[in-house]
């Protein structure tokens, strides 16, 4: 099973989770996308790990191409998950995700519907998330259910639509 | 209406932000009601003592992100050149950074100045009040349309 992180590697979006709960499953193939700060404390605790890849920045389009091919998707800030734009795109590729319960995310997505929600900066529940999703059913039903949920609530059209009204609201008064 | 939209950083691949903003300008110019032009400022075009003065002929001004571009700008505003209504669109990296001395100083040179501050994730919502925004809406992030 193919395992994606994709975000900057700074502690907002805590990529050391993720390589924590990677070392302990050497049958998956864990891929992170991504620059940053935490990019040598990143590379000290993957190393020695042939499961973990560590890819450094990549295009939209080498994103796009590993959200196809991986099977979960984490999303693991220990602040705000939404809405980044990484978690959007697994979402929108029908990912199965894995995101930390933190700031707003219960208001708009059920644990078990559209993502697995576990505690921030847990790498134990994070790696009990990941051997629930080997489901491939399970697996299907989590990422039918994002895309449909961004499909009806975060499109382009309906956004700019909601910003255009701001910008005529706010120049007519 | 004629709306200038002021997006730093044209052309750099790793910007998230500024896609976003090309793509809502784009899809903005759909409404027949708006005209969105996208302001491309360079920071020596932007020093430039009278880029406040290409706003004239605009009705408001569509900011993406509350950066040095904004702060900028703000000032010019405070001093009575731009007579124009201010729409930041908050992306979260500028008023999360509470202990970023510079984007502090950016974000209290622009707040006055700012009439809207449209914010793309709901908890931003609270961080905007908590740091002083008295209009805030919030708006759900069209990252659904960048791949």
């Amino acid at each position: 099973m193919k395992v994606l992180f994709a975000a900057r590697l700074v502690n907002f979006k805590d990529p050391v989770t993720f390589i924590q709960a990677a070392r302990k499953l050497p049958s998956y193939e864990f891929h992170v996308a991504g620059d940053g700060k935490l990019m040598s404390d990143c590379k000290k605790l993957a190393f020695g790990y042939e499961n973990i890849h560590l890819l450094g920045w990549v295009s939209q389009n080498i994103v796009n191409d590993l959200m196809n091919e991986a099977d979960v998707f984490c999303q693991l800030s220990p602040i705000e998950n939404l809405w980044a734009t990484t978690l959007i795109s697994a979402m929108k590729h029908k990912k199965a995700i894995v995101c930390t319960d933190v700031g707003c995310v219960r208001q708009y997505l059920v644990d078990g519907q559209h993502v697995l929600l576990i505690p921030p900066k847990d790498d134990a529940k994070l790696i009990h998330a990941i051997i629930k999703l080997e489901n491939a059913e399970l697996r299907r039903m989590l990422g039918e259910n994002a895309c449909n949920f961004v499909e009806a609530n975060l499109s382009l059209g309906e956004c700019a639509e909601r910003i255009h009204e701001l910008l005529i609201r706010e120049t007519e008064s | 209406m004629r709306i200038a939209f002021v997006v730093a950083r044209i052309g750099n691949e790793r910007n998230v932000i500024q896609k976003l903003s090309l793509v809502l300008a784009n899809e903005l110019n759909r409404h027949n009601d708006l005209n969105v032009d996208v302001l491309p400022f360079t920071k020596k075009q932007m020093f430039n003592m009278f880029s406040y003065r290409k706003f004239r002929n605009y009705d408001a001004v569509l900011i993406a992100n509350i950066g040095l571009q904004c702060a900028y700008f703000s000032i010019w505003k405070r001093l009575g050149m731009i007579a124009k209504p201010f729409i930041a669109i908050s992306f979260g990296s500028d008023i999360r950074a509470t202990k970023n001395k510079l984007i502090n100083l950016f974000n209290r040179l622009s707040k006055p100045t700012i009439d809207l501050l449209i914010v793309v994730n709901p908890d931003l919502v609270e961080i905007a009040k908590n740091r002083g925004y008295a209009n805030i809406e919030y708006v759900p992030s069209w990252g659904s349309a960048l791949d």
